[in-house]
């Protein structure tokens, strides 16, 4: 039995030519197709996305309506929009959107980022009924004359767009409508939607701006090349996400910048013998300086961001027993956060920023690897990293201390970092099944390290809390959850045999070792 | 997919009216509605200017469940047509050949289940196995009620059928229709039976020539003429039915 979805054919938007004003289109419209004008009205709103560009990549649309600033709409294709009363804000995180349908379906998405003003687009929009048969609508069609407004009220113009929708059990009448636009009327198609038209005009990127750095490095790419390519990239991650981190817009901007900050210190680590020693070593100093910075926020944040889990961990009731540790590790971020802005905005960050940059753009110095391929270079690093690994990993037994498995994870670190950042020039059946392996593995190690990590922060936070009004409540709350943590540690070294042995397996495969050149 | 059926045991009361305005006023909220026009005659299709013709006719709807293929977007944004067909006045005969006789109606709106939000089913006046099918699928019976003693008795008339059945039955919330504040007799029914008798909305659509003439201009009140008093009328009995919907209004019956 043939099945028949509840579709129509998607709508199309069509490019009006500069040369048409409005009263123009409609006339010509009016001449060639049978229609019938609708309301017209102002459609004045602000698109709202996270800094990668999530909703749009879901394919959702959220939307703030001006006049009615108290409100987000979200559209999603095949699905009924939702709205929610937000007041205005400089962000959104989804733990700050009511509850409700809006917030369930974004927060998913979202996860850590915030909901940011991406674009603000103001149309004319004029309305049209295309008539069939007993002047029925056999199809819509909404002429949109819209503008981007930047920052200051200016308003750009952006090209006019005939948008041709269909009515369900009506797609023949659009398919003819189509025709006359297109072929009679000459009207192309419009390369893009109209929001990403508007980012693009605003000088953004509609899909938003990517964190990962994905270099395609050709094989036999001299090492200095491939050094300077990478750090470059880094350093306009770190770049483009230090606004967001002096604004506070969401913790991601953050871990951002330290991601880059550390991955950089990883190449300068790995390809030691390709850059100038002075200038190298000055950077590898700024960037452990940096890294040293940025880590007591993000510490701060990880704890408050895994709150919600922490606290499940001792029910409803005495969850609100804990409120005084929440807001102790609040303040505690207030407080290393206003040291951070400092640092961010201090000569000294400046600097190390600017050697990095130079760094990335100068040509490299006399070192002995800077004209070896890349493959040559990373390969060997890759290979010793990886015996060491297999060799450290494989004499951790259930009584060894708990720097081993730390160190180890460090290790794994400096694998993957070689891996992401240099895995192009490297066979992919090779470098994937290796990635996948550590992945597992590192996932046991962090959970191991960071339940050490918590344990440590928030015995140390003891004495603080103590002498806090509600402090002793919220001292014996905490015990359950230090408890919980240890166990989940111990859980942690458990699993951690069984992850190591897969991984010895991906790491042992002979097409895994020729391919790094053992 | 809520479903709301307009619904009586008498013909001429005010259903299609009411049908066609609160699918255009769900629609106009956003609600991704669907109006199936059960009646025979095809009032709400032909105010929709949509043939009243299903292909295949009822017995391939209820047979094949696949009310898309015979669906019509109307001139209202967001709300599309289940359109009517003459073969409906036999449905009652087709569904009685089904397995499970009471369930069809609901069968072919489960198909639509996901791609729409509100389905409002607009019935013949009777009480018959079709019937029967749109209180197994609806969520909530809108019943117009013309002032006058004869009509509350239909209304008693109802509740007791839906007692008596043994599956879950809708919600019934009853509105005064056709209400002419000339007559003495229709003020004083509007003014106490909403105290009176449980599950009777304070709502009254007048018996207004605007709405009379919507099978001139074969468009809803509320689109054509929005600011007239049917209209608002029309616009205050969809809030009542959505808070029912929705689960946070009364109609003094517990859903069963």
């Amino acid at each position: 039995m043939e099945h028949y979805a509840a579709v129509a054919p998607d709508p199309v938007d069509l490019i009006l030519p500069a040369s048409l004003d409005q009263a123009a289109a409609l006339a010509l419209l009016e001449q060639r197709l049978e229609v019938t004008r609708g309301r017209s009205r102002i459609s004045d709103r602000t698109l709202l996305d996270s800094f990668d560009g999530r909703l749009r990549d879901a394919g959702l649309r959220a939307e703030r309506p001006a006049g009615r600033s108290a409100a987000i709409v979200l559209y999603e294709p095949g699905a009924p929009s939702r709205e929610a009363r937000v007041p205005r804000a400089r962000r959104h995180l989804a733990t700050e959107l009511p509850d409700g349908a809006l917030r369930e379906r974004l927060a998913p998405v979202l996860e850590e980022r915030a909901l940011l003003p991406a674009v603000r687009v103001r149309s004319s929009v004029q309305t049209l009924a295309v008539l069939g048969a007993e002047a029925k609508t056999v199809a819509r069609i909404e002429l949109e004359r819209p503008e981007l407004v930047r920052d200051g009220g200016e308003r750009m113009p952006l090209a006019a767009r005939l948008s041709l929708r269909p009515v369900l059990g009506y797609d023949r009448e659009f398919d003819r409508t189509l025709t006359v636009l297109r072929d009679d009327l000459g009207l192309e198609a419009a390369e893009r939607p109209l929001y990403d038209a508007a980012v693009l005009a605003a000088g953004g990127r509609p899909e938003g701006i990517a964190t990962k750095v994905k270099l395609e490095l050709p094989a036999g790419t001299r090492t200095d090349a491939a050094a300077a390519l990478v750090l470059g990239r880094l350093v306009e991650v770190a770049e483009v996400n230090l606004p967001g981190t002096l604004e506070d817009l969401d913790p991601e901007f953050l871990h951002d910048v330290r991601v880059s900050i550390r991955r950089a210190r990883s190449v300068l680590r790995e390809l030691k013998d390709v850059h100038e020693p002075e200038a190298r070593a000055h950077l590898r100093d700024e960037l452990k300086w940096a890294q040293a910075l940025t880590g007591p926020v993000r510490d701060l944040d990880v704890q408050l961001l895994e709150w919600p889990e922490l606290s499940a961990h001792v029910g409803d009731v005495r969850a609100a027993e804990l409120e005084p540790l929440r807001a102790l590790l609040a303040r505690r971020r207030d407080r290393e956060r206003a040291k951070l802005v400092r640092g961010l905005r201090g000569k000294r960050f400046r600097a190390a920023m600017r050697a990095w940059q130079a760094l990335a753009s100068e040509p490299a110095g006399p070192g002995p690897d800077a004209d070896k391929p890349i493959e040559a270079v990373a390969g060997k690093r890759i290979r010793k990293v990886l015996a060491r690994m297999l060799e450290d990993g494989g004499k951790i037994g259930a009584k060894s201390p708990a720097e081993a498995l730390h160190d180890l994870r460090k290790r794994g670190k400096e694998l993957r970092y070689l891996l992401e950042l240099f895995g192009s020039v490297f066979p992919e059946r090779a470098v994937e099944p290796l990635v996948d392996g550590l992945k597992d593995l590192q996932k046991v190690l962090g959970r191991f390290q960071d339940r050490a990590v918590q344990v440590e922060t928030l015995h140390a936070m003891r004495d603080d809390l103590a002498v806090e009004p509600e402090g002793p409540a919220a001292l014996i709350a905490l015990g359950p959850v230090l408890d919980a943590l240890l166990a989940d540690q111990q859980a942690a070294r458990k699993e951690f045999a069984a992850a190591f042995e897969e991984f010895g397996q991906a790491a042992g495969r002979k097409r895994v070792r020729k391919a790094f050149g053992s | 997919m809520k479903t709301l059926a307009t619904y009586s045991i008498k013909g001429g009361v005010g259903k299609t009216s009411a049908a066609v305005n609160l699918g255009a006023l769900a629609a106009a909220d956003g609600l991704r509605t669907v109006l199936w026009d059960l009646d025979p005659q095809g009032a709400a299709s032909f105010l929709f200017r949509i043939k009243p013709k299903v292909k295949g006719g009822g017995k391939r709807l209820i047979r094949d469940k696949q009310p898309v293929a015979v669906m019509k977007g109307t001139d209202v944004e967001g709300l599309d047509l289940l359109p009517a067909d003459f073969s409906y006045r036999n449905l009652d005969l087709e569904l009685d050949r089904r397995k499970k006789p009471l369930t069809g109606v609901r069968r072919v709106l489960a198909e639509l289940e996901g791609d729409y939000d509100l389905a409002i089913l607009d019935c013949p006046p009777s009480i018959s196995l079709v019937s029967e099918n749109v209180f197994s699928a609806a969520d909530l019976l809108l019943v117009p009620l013309v002032p006058a003693t004869l009509s509350v008795r239909t209304l008693e008339q109802l509740r007791r059928f839906l007692a008596g059945v043994e599956q879950p039955t809708p919600d019934v919330l009853a509105f005064f229709s056709m209400v002419d504040r000339r007559k003495k007799l229709h003020r004083e029914l509007v003014e106490s039976l909403p105290d009176e008798l449980p599950g009777v909305a304070g709502v009254a659509i007048p018996n207004a020539s605007v709405v009379e003439l919507m099978g001139l201009h074969r468009e809803p009140v509320v689109t054509s003429a929005p600011r007239h008093k049917a209209a608002q009328a029309y616009a205050e009995l969809w809030a009542q039915a959505r808070a029912v919907l929705d689960g946070g209004g009364k109609t003094g019956r517990p859903r069963s």
